[in-house]
């Protein structure tokens, strides 16, 4: 090869690996800029991430190792910029260079699990904030990986603040003026006897299987009942309300992420552990009452309980113990705890996680129920409904008036549950239902209705007989009316024979002549039909010889079972 | 992780070393036609030429822990660490400084390879290792390995480069500390961000070499000791467990551990921690709170729940005992955690060692230690301490030694595992007009008049290093 072909080889070899880390570099900027605009897991992240691996393996065919050096806002390669940018958390040299980091190298070999951890780690760090916790280079060196690696400056320190250590005294000057004597040596045991003890300290093969036993014990303990006895002794200790406020709020923290981390028995733990040392601190150190008070209402906001969604879906029908751990675990809150619960039972989830939910609302309401009134006066319907329907389950005469109150709402299905619940329950509801056999829904009426003509019942009867003496015959009521007479049928008795027989056979003949009283007396025949057949028999017969036709018309309506 | 640019290539070092110990180790079991071993040899072989590049030769060279190839150390890396100090073991169980390796390898038969193998091996235990390695392969007439003596001009001296980068690091781990006091005196929520980075460097650093970092934990500050204090017991508790195999994530958190273990002595006034004299029932017990507010100052410092968790349970129980006594005490009856018993031991070690402002006399280490044995099975972990005194050696770094030439010298390389009473020293040597010491020659005690056969130096006590208001750090790096 000549001078010529060999110079045209090299050059046509640079420009191949110039264009291969600019595609490298934009791969990496992609999936970067991605990581900013969307969730780690959303699928352009995954997909711009999958993107940024070819090139790099590319590379690799002729290279044993990708280096970018890292400046303020540049990424250099080969003495190259490749990439410049502003000096904004949205530059990537930037963040390396935020960082310490001085140059990062890929090197073959690099696996895909590498590459989607390095990016992680990128997500992660991405934005800094103040007092952090760990940043890029934390990360980075946590991640320890194989076929990365990266050089740091360190950033935070600078010769201003370093402690110099040519400034430490050893020793007070006038003590050492008076050790210097012959009185601070210590007398040297042989230098046998030192090889001997060397001897004896050497780690035998036990101890050396000793210290691995407690490694792996090390390694896999679960440290968090620990913890937790420590930080109630801690509180337990603690004179400065400020202090146990912290020590509170890191409990706070610790209950939160075992509750979502589903690790239900340690929540349960955590919780008791803390209504026990509030009890035990009632009494002598007063001033904890509002602080644990604070705390387990902070415990019922949304933004803790908010872990439960992790957890429901854990939760299958036959796993009776979880369930009663989650009771166990949101029974122990404040009833407050309904703020939050309700509003999650309203979504949708498996019958027997409702079930649960329900049975732990309850639970909460019967202990105090007026963080479940509250939501009665909800603009959504939804809300109040199954506020109804846990106070309906609570058993506590004293909420009849609620449901009361409650079929006078202004949504039908709230009148309509409202009364459906105050029926289920025990006592005299017919003036309730007197009052509601006029509601503007169908249903209600219904549900009125249907309770007033439950069994035979003077009272009902006699309410029934004014109300229809009190109704206009107009041609919209029809319906009505006709579904009331019905219902006195259902519950009247001689009572009402008498105001049958009069609706039926009217005095005056303007009523005679049918005008205006055919639906009264259509429904008095309805009512009839239904009554003692000894007593009611002979009036239906009479009616059905009636010369005045509308009554005749009727009764053979109401005997074919018509309307 | 910096390094350098120009490094030798760490691969083929790598494999070389690697394909050196599997020869070494299988010409112990097998002969000389067994098919494994004559591959293990032809692996060397092959792993050296790819390492000879054009220079002819390979030099390698072990010196304060370190190898060395033709002449330069090898840049810094964790997955090699290891490797490159069962090298260094290796050849310095057999007193040896290094070999020549010549090209003349590529033409020596295989069988010829693994008997110097063996011949090295047999070298461990001879009279004069590299006397007698040297003619036996000089009377075999093997001619491509030449063993270099062990040379201690080579050993005084870590890199300048390190040397900086650990004193640096000791700093950095002091103004961190105090970083995080000023911020929690102030009510404000230090994160941990910057301690990590330290506690991160700390582990690099010890893993690149053990000695130098343990030297720093010598150094003490008699005005404020907390700060030192906190910072040597990190290093000291790292050594540790790094001597017993803990991995090195966990490295990390004992650091932090050891670094924000007395965290709560803010609290506590400086009257009653510096008082002379007995303290009142009142006192003591605002000392003993000590360790209890530490956990509160942890548990609020700005990081995740898990971290935090992870770093609270060592400090709490830093002055319980191995028996459960000490304080504080509770209702809580489990074991002591295991860093909570290595951090015990570092606690214990560093304060009898420090001189304070209430006992201005300290212990020398030596004597400490056999203090502290004392309560082997009571105050400490049996198995523990015993690894803690195994590596710290029983004359540890930094222990001011008076020697029978009426010399004082610095232990600056314990004489583990073959002189454990004979340790590398530095001499100290007086300015009489400032009446201060300046670092004089390093020396071996194992050392001996080459026509007597007797020892040239004897060790005849010890001091502490406040008696002479000396930092032993000062002479050791």
């Amino acid at each position: 090869m000549n001078a010529f072909a060999m110079l045209a080889k090299r050059t046509d070899e640079s420009t191949q690996t110039a264009r291969s880390v600019k595609q490298i570099i934009n791969s990496f900027l992609i999936v970067f800029k991605n990581y900013a605009l969307y969730p780690e897991n959303h699928a352009i992240c995954k997909t711009s991430l999958e993107k940024a691996k070819p090139p790099l393996y590319l590379f690799f065919q002729n290279n044993f190792h990708f280096r970018i050096d890292v400046q303020k806002n540049a990424l250099i390669f080969d003495s190259q910029i490749v990439y410049e940018g502003g000096e904004t958390e949205e530059n990537l040299a930037f963040i390396f260079f935020r960082d310490g980091i001085e140059w990062l190298e890929f090197q073959r070999g690099l696996t895909e699990d590498e590459i989607d951890r390095f990016f992680k780690v990128l997500y992660r760090y991405r934005i800094l904030r103040e007092e952090a916790e760990g940043d890029l280079v934390t990360a980075l060196w946590a991640e320890d990986f194989s076929h990365i690696r990266y050089g740091v400056k360190e950033v935070f320190w600078n010769a201003d603040n370093l402690i110099d250590l040519g400034e430490l005294r050893a020793a007070d000057p006038g003590q050492v003026a008076q050790n210097a004597s012959e009185a601070g040596l210590i007398q040297m045991q042989p230098p046998e006897f030192i090889t001997e003890w060397a001897e004896a300290f050497r780690l035998t093969p036990e101890d050396h299987e000793a210290i691995k036993r407690m490694i792996i014990e090390d390694e896999t303990l679960d440290r968090a009942q620990d913890v937790l006895d420590i930080l109630g002794i801690i509180l337990m200790n603690l004179e400065d309300s400020k202090d146990f406020e912290e020590i509170l709020d890191y409990l706070k923290e610790e209950f939160f992420d075992t509750l979502q981390l589903g690790d239900l028995e340690f929540t349960l733990k955590l919780l008791k552990n803390l209504h026990f040392t509030h009890q035990k601190l009632r009494d002598n150190k007063p001033w904890t009452i509002p602080l644990f008070k604070r705390l387990f209402s902070d415990l019922c906001r949304e933004s803790t309980l908010a872990a439960l969604q992790h957890v429901w879906p854990t939760i299958g029908p036959g796993h009776v113990e979880k369930q009663k751990l989650v009771f166990d675990i949101l029974t122990l809150l404040p009833s407050r705890a309904i703020y939050t619960l309700l509003p999650m039972m309203l979504e949708s989830h498996p019958l027997h996680i409702h079930d649960l939910m329900m049975d732990i609302a309850v639970h909460l309401a019967r202990r105090n129920s007026n963080p479940l009134k509250q939501f009665l006066t909800d603009s959504n319907e939804a809300v109040v409904i199954k506020s109804l329907k846990i106070l309906s389950m609570l058993n506590q005469p004293e909420n009849n008036a609620i449901f009361l109150d409650m079929t006078r709402h202004d949504s039908e299905n709230i009148r309509k549950q409202a009364l459906t619940h105050l029926l289920a329950r025990e006592g005299d509801f017919l003036d309730v239902c007197i009052s509601m056999v006029d509601d503007s829904s169908d249903a209600v009426r219904w549900l009125a209705l249907k309770h007033l003509g439950q069994t035979r019942n003077s009272r009902a009867e006699k309410l029934l007989t004014t109300h229809l003496e009190n109704t206009d015959a107009r041609e919209e009521n029809r319906s009505h009316i006709l579904d009331c007479y019905r219902t006195l049928g259902q519950c009247g008795d001689d009572e009402c024979i008498g105001f049958l027989k009069k609706t039926l056979f009217p005095r005056s003949w303007v009523q005679k002549l049918g005008i205006g009283s055919t639906i009264h007396q259509e429904g008095a025949l309805h009512a009839l039909t239904a009554l003692n057949p000894d007593k009611a028999g002979p009036i239906l017969s009479k009616a059905s010889r009636s010369f005045i036709p509308s009554v005749r018309a009727a009764c053979k309506k109401a005997l074919a079972g018509g309307k | 992780m910096s390094e350098k640019t120009d490094r030798p290539d760490n691969r083929i070092i790598e494999t070389l070393i690697r394909s050196f110990f599997s020869m070494v180790q299988t010409s112990r079991i097998h002969s000389d036609n067994n098919q494994l071993a004559l591959k293990c040899a032809q692996n060397f072989v092959v792993s050296c030429q790819a390492a000879f590049r054009n220079q002819g030769e390979l030099r390698l060279r072990i010196a304060n822990d370190r190898l060395y190839v033709q002449e330069e150390t090898l840049g810094f890396q964790r997955g090699t660490v290891a490797l490159i100090q069962n090298m260094v073991e290796y050849l310095e169980r057999r007193s040896l400084g290094g070999f020549n390796i010549s090209e003349a390898i590529r033409q020596c038969p295989l069988e010829e390879v693994l008997n110097a193998a063996r011949l090295i091996n047999n070298a461990q235990g001879q009279q004069d290792p590299f006397e007698w390695l040297t003619s036996e392969l000089e009377a075999c007439r093997v001619h491509w390995i030449t063993p270099q003596p062990h040379s201690e001009t080579d050993l005084n001296e870590p890199a300048m480069e390190l040397k900086e980068r650990a004193l640096k690091t000791y700093s950095y781990a002091l103004t961190s500390v105090k970083d995080v006091v000023e911020k929690i005196a102030t009510h404000k929520h230090p994160g941990i961000r910057h301690a990590t980075r330290l506690a991160q460097s700390m582990v690099d650093l010890m893993i690149e070499n053990e000695s130098v970092f343990m030297a720093l934990s010598t150094i003490r500050d008699y005005d404020d000791y907390t700060f030192t204090h906190s910072v040597n017991v990190a290093i000291l508790s790292m050594c540790l467990a790094k001597h017993i195999g803990v991995p090195k994530q966990s490295l990390e958190r004992l650091s932090l551990c050891g670094l924000f273990h007395d965290l709560g002595k803010i609290d506590i006034p400086k009257s009653v921690l510096n008082k002379e004299g007995k303290l009142t029932d009142e006192e003591f017990k605002q000392i003993q709170m000590h360790s209890l507010l530490s956990v509160q100052h942890i548990a609020t410092l700005r990081a995740s729940r898990e971290r935090k968790a992870s770093m609270l349970i060592p400090p709490f129980e830093h002055h319980l005992k191995y028996d459960l006594s000490g304080y504080p005490q509770t209702h809580r009856r489990n074991p002591i955690s295991f860093f909570g018993r290595i951090l015990t031991i570092s606690d214990v070690f560093d304060a009898i060692t420090s001189p304070r402002i209430y006992r201005p006399t300290a212990l020398s280490p030596d004597r400490a230690l056999k203090f502290m044995y004392k309560g082997t099975g009571k105050d400490f972990d049996p198995v523990l301490l015993k690894a803690f005194i195994d590596m710290i050696g029983l004359l540890p770094l930094g222990t001011v030694l008076e020697l029978d030439t009426g010399e004082l010298a610095v232990v600056v390389k314990n004489g583990k595992p073959v002189h454990p009473a004979r340790p590398r020293a530095v001499v100290l040597n007086k300015d009489e007009q400032t009446g201060e010491f300046y670092k004089g020659k390093t020396i071996s005690l194992a050392d001996k008049d080459l026509t007597s056969g007797k020892y040239l130096r004897n060790i005849v006590g010890t001091r502490h290093c406040s008696h002479l208001n000396i930092q032993p750090v000062d002479f050791m790096l």
